[in-house]
């Protein structure tokens, strides 16, 4: 699932919880889906995992791309 | 020959003199030189020396003034000053006290700028409709600069910042010279050819106008224009401009600030999922203490009736309970009337005046005793024949 959808369910799950018509077990498992839902995201967000790569040589069609960091 | 002035002077009187002259008389100059031997002193104060190719002369810039150049002068600049004279007593020298300074042909630069955007602009590369919005997510993000340059670590620091996640993709550009334009546009190209990123950041740090230059090119405006790759440019400071901002998708005004844009829905992302995570925990906290208020109330409620229920099912069997024993005492009395009954008809049947009524005597002597047998009742012997209604008294004959 992308971000934005990600972002979407969880602004539903709030919406849901917000509504006393949802009945209190349906609440829990909404509650546990979204928190797992922002879990996820703030790990994907916050996790240093990115590369730094450079290009090498000059020709346009030959890019090698190597490691920088 | 007559003398300047009566008497002798002494050297203090002779400078303050030439001191006054040249100060008074030499002032709101304006001077075009080279820059040569340019020493900037710790403290932020610029000496050097101004000279053409037949005189030189000692010039100063004072830290209040340096700081509003938008360039650090070099060894062999063309600018133009503006200034005063000014004698240092102390050792009897003159120098140009500098103002302000700017590049010489920086007007001549502006009005070529100015035919530049005019040509481009009705070449399309700044139209409107070729602009793309950045994408919010970009997997990996391009950087068309020097790969030495400090543009490309506060990028990579803004990134690492804001964006811990996101791929960055070096393609190193000579910034400034001869070869920059043409090894720019050529990354740009590149990144495009190859599919090599998702948006591309296309920037170096300050410097002088001249060093700008390169993306007010042709080949590199252009470049940006044709990039099917969003772009963003963050050329130089706030202060400084080049072509390439025109046709680029979004204008950052330095490096730092491309990076920032190019993260930002990163950010706002960060926020939101914060934000969102502490909406869920309140309202879920909401939910769970209304679930327990509505508990508790319903616990009340429950009992009450409960206690309801029980009170009445047990009057209803206590009703049924008397009822019953008022039927099972009536069941019982009449059945004991009719035991009464059969007990008495049996009884009557066993009496010996029932059985007389049906045509039966009993012989009694007269002193009461039952004769039962002919060899009892002896002839002329008087007996009582006992009838159910009465007694005879008769005589035995024979």
């Amino acid at each position: 699932m992308s971000f934005e959808e990600d972002i979407k369910r969880i602004e539903e799950i709030a919406q849901k919880l917000s509504t006393s018509t949802t009945p209190l077990e349906e609440a829990i498992s909404l509650y546990e889906e979204g928190m797992t839902l922002t879990k996820k995201l703030e790990k994907t967000l916050g996790e240093a995992k990115r590369k730094v790569e450079m290009v090498q040589g000059q020709e346009i069609e030959q890019a090698e791309i190597t490691p920088l960091e | 020959m007559s003398n300047l002035l009566n008497g002798e002077l002494s050297v203090s009187e002779l400078t303050s003199l030439i001191k006054r002259t040249l100060e008074e008389g030499f002032y709101g100059l304006q001077v075009t030189g080279e820059i040569s031997n340019f020493r900037p002193s710790s403290t932020g104060h610029w000496f050097f020396t101004l000279k053409d190719s037949n005189a030189s002369i000692g010039a100063v810039m004072f830290k209040g003034s340096a700081w509003r150049v938008d360039f650090t002068p070099k060894e062999g600049d063309r600018v133009v000053v503006s200034g005063s004279l000014d004698v240092y007593a102390a050792r009897g020298t003159y120098q140009l006290k500098c103002d302000s300074m700017r590049l010489a042909g920086f007007g001549e630069i502006l009005a070529e700028l100015e035919r530049r955007k005019r040509l481009f602009a009705e070449r399309g590369y700044f139209s409107a409709d070729r602009k793309r919005p950045l994408p919010p997510y970009p997997g990996r993000v391009g950087v068309v600069t020097s790969p030495s340059g400090a543009a490309l670590q506060d990028i990579l620091n803004v990134l690492e910042r804001r964006a811990p996640s996101l791929d960055v993709l070096v393609l190193p550009a000579v910034v400034q010279g001869d070869q920059a334009a043409q090894t720019i546009a050529m990354r740009i190209e590149q990144a495009n050819a190859l599919m090599l990123c998702d948006v591309l950041i296309v920037g170096r740090g300050g410097g002088s106008v001249e060093d700008l230059l390169p993306f007010s090119e042709e080949v590199v405006v252009k470049a940006i224009a044709e990039s099917t790759i969003p772009v963003v440019t963050g050329i130089g400071h706030e202060v400084d401009f080049a072509l390439a901002d025109f046709a680029a998708d979004l204008r950052a005004p330095t490096p730092s600030a491309a990076a920032e844009l190019v993260s930002t829905a990163f950010v706002q992302l960060s926020e939101s999922v914060r934000s969102l995570s502490a909406t869920l925990s309140a309202q879920m906290l909401g939910r769970l203490t209304l679930a327990q208020a509505q508990l508790q109330r319903t616990d009340q409620m429950m009992l009450a009736r409960h206690l309801t229920s029980l009170i009445d099912s047990k009057e209803f069997q206590l009703a049924n309970a008397s009822a019953s024993l008022t039927n099972a005492q009536r069941e019982l009395m009449s059945q004991t009337e009719g035991r009464l009954a059969l007990l008495k008809g049996q009884l009557q049947a066993l009496s010996p005046v029932a059985i007389l009524s049906r045509g039966y005597a009993v012989v009694q002597s007269i002193d009461g005793k039952i004769i039962a047998t002919k060899e009892d009742a002896k002839p002329d012997q008087v007996v009582d024949l006992r009838f159910a209604d009465g007694k005879r008294r008769a005589r035995i004959e024979e």
